[in-house]
């Protein structure tokens, strides 16, 4: 099953945080070969990117599969400091991206479910319907896709 | 370092009792059953001194709903702080094993779903406190358990019985020859545990079966300082599950299997090899990473071996039980080694059997199988990783060499029923041969429970003493 990740946090309007949030993308190259590098190697992760909406939300958006109470972990853990980043843009505790259960929960909290209703039979985090996602390749796994190319 | 003598006895090591009981109770009165609690608490050894012989062992194993009760009043451990600062996979039951947005990826379908669990007497929230309790004989059970019932009737502390037990509480024994019912002997392999943080080689961190000594590489909750930390040290939590063994459905599965066996010219008894082909071992322990085409002439039990030298499971087949459950020198994914920077995830086992033993290939309807009890101090990174593992084996890129293996099972405990399951058993032989079976669902969940086995210091404060 394929899961959408649509995490959708609101940033704050201060100068400061603005200041952060700028900084942010003036980095993201750097920060988008650290995040690509571990991606690639996690194969799980179909797409990702991150979008800031006129500077009022930022959103980590990817089409994902495997267990949820695994998923999020690895991120955690693997991404720590672009977390703490990008967490830090909203009005998140600092002590968030250290605790599993407090990053699981805030990331949770934070996920837009898309409109309609999945057709894989994917479900969210707590076990309801997830919402529609498009695939082109009949909800192929990224190990099924790459294990193709690679006999192709 | 950890003091053995801080901790019930169970989490250092096992009883050498030979019958063992769980007894199941959902907690009336708070104070009532703190009596209760401090009435038996000096039956309960600590992890060093050996128990008295003429006595029976006891420790005591509380569900989140059963701390919260009997914690109501106390003067600085909050509930509402505890629920934050404790293991959420603990506190919230959004995350526990028969939640259906967890039993999926647990295996807990079909007929191991949670609807069926319990003998359907009660459900896994109702049990609040379990009493894990090791005897020496069947009078001392007898006795024992006849005097905890009517203390805990008197204590307000309603049993949740199980019928199908003669003692109608989760029963059994430790097998004096170790051998379950599907025949293979058990408990060969148990973690050495560094206690000390000595960092031997071949040891295990202690963190990953005591909480309260967080790390970078084992971030166990409490994380800060404070009197929760202080509660949950030296304790663990404890994963009960109960299995039904299909013995007869696996017998059958040897037997009508064996002619393909035969066929393939392994040579020796078809249907012994099938059986350690699917478990790892040979019936009599010896595992088939040393012995990969006949047992050896006596048991060998030397527990150091590894699968580095076979990566496509010639010796030992990929999804064999034992190194899925414990895959030792075998590569994590690259997800995995973020997760376990430290190596995978180990349980102890205190688990027992239960049932009469049966031979051949008729079913004849007895219950039989194991209580498991396994402790660990990280619920979703030990115990549902590991059921998780069993039901799906992309955790190590290993299985990318067998066909579909990424959605292979565990060749013994996977639930064919899950879905996208492979239920396909890949055996490969030299030479690039390899034989397919198409496995069944040898063992039943019948109900699972995760709960705290807090340490001494804390089954005090549980009982009362808040002084």
């Amino acid at each position: 099953m394929t899961h959408g990740l649509n995490l959708t946090l609101p940033i704050k309007q201060d100068a400061a945080t603005q200041a952060a949030l700028q900084e942010l993308k003036d980095k993201f190259p750097t920060i988008q070969s650290t995040i690509g590098a571990a991606l690639a190697k996690f194969h799980r992760v179909h797409f990702a990117r991150v979008c800031v909406v006129d500077n009022k939300y930022i959103q980590v958006i990817t089409e994902y599969e495997g267990a949820h109470d695994e998923y999020i972990e690895f991120f955690r853990r693997e991404l720590t400091p672009i977390f703490e980043k990008i967490f830090a843009l909203a009005d998140v505790p600092a002590d968030v991206v250290q605790d599993p259960d407090k990053f699981r929960d805030y990331s949770v909290s934070r996920q837009i479910r898309s409109l309609g209703t999945a057709e894989d039979g994917a479900v969210d985090f707590a076990g309801k319907p997830s919402g529609w996602l498009f695939s082109a390749y009949n909800y192929k796994t990224v190990e099924d896709i790459q294990a193709a190319l690679a006999k192709a | 370092m950890t003091k053995l003598d801080s901790l019930q006895g169970i989490v250092a090591k096992s009883s050498e009792r030979p019958l063992l009981s769980i007894l199941l109770f959902r907690i009336g009165a708070a104070d009532n059953a703190r009596a209760f609690l401090r009435h038996w608490l000096r039956f309960v050894p600590d992890g060093r001194a050996p128990p008295p012989v003429d006595a029976p062992e006891l420790y005591f194993l509380f569900s989140w709903d059963g701390v919260s009760k009997l914690l109501a009043g106390h003067p600085t451990l909050k509930i509402d702080v505890g629920r934050d600062q404790l293991e959420g996979y603990f506190t919230n039951s959004d995350l526990a094993p028969d939640n259906p947005a967890r039993a999926p990826d647990l295996g807990f379908v079909g007929d191991s779903a949670p609807q069926g669990w319990w003998e359907g007497k009660f459900l896994s929230a109702e049990i609040e406190l379990a009493l894990y309790c090791c005897f020496a004989d069947d009078p001392q059970q007898g006795a024992t358990l006849a005097e905890m019932r009517q203390s805990a009737a008197a204590s307000g502390l309603q049993e949740l019985t199980l019928p199908s037990f003669p003692q109608h509480a989760l029963s059994g024994a430790r097998p004096p020859d170790g051998v379950l019912h599907f025949g293979f002997r058990d408990g060969v392999t148990q973690p050495k545990i560094d206690w000390e943080d000595k960092k031997m080689p071949g040891e295990v961190d202690r963190r990953q079966f005591v909480i309260g000594y967080p790390s970078e590489a084992y971030p166990v909750k409490p994380l800060k300082p404070g009197p929760w930390l202080d509660f949950a040290r030296d304790g663990c939590f404890a994963g009960l599950t109960w299995l039904y063994q299909d013995v007869a459905r696996f017998n059958r599965f040897l037997r009508d299997n064996a002619t393909t066996v035969a066929a393939a010219g392994v040579g020796g008894d078809a249907q012994e090899w099938l059986a350690a082909k699917l478990m790892g071992r040979w019936r009599d322990g010896s595992p088939l990473a040393r012995y990969p085409t006949i047992p050896p002439a006596a048991p060998d039990l030397d527990d150091a071996f590894g699968y580095a030298d076979d990566p496509r499971g010639e010796k030992c087949p990929l999804a064999a039980h034992i190194r899925v459950a414990n895959l030792r020198d075998q590569g994590l994914s690259f997800g995995n080694q973020v997760r376990f920077p430290d190596g995978p995830p180990r349980l102890q086992r205190r688990g027992f059997s239960y049932g009469s033993r049966l031979d051949g290939v008729d079913d004849d309807g007895g219950r039989r199988g194991l209580v498991g009890v396994f402790l660990f101090a990280r619920i979703n990174e030990q115990f549902h990783t590991v059921l998780r593992w069993m039901q799906a084996t992309d955790f190590s890129d290993a299985f990318r060499a067998i066909p579909n293996g990424l959605r292979s099972q565990d060749s013994v405990v996977g639930n064919r029923d899950k879905r996208n399951a492979n239920s396909q058993a890949f055996i490969p032989l030299s030479g690039g041969r390899d034989i397919e079976f198409r496995l069944q669902n040898f063992v039943r969940f019948q109900g699972v429970k995760t709960f705290f086995v807090p340490s001494l210091k804390t089954l005090g404060v549980l009982a009362g003493q808040w002084s």
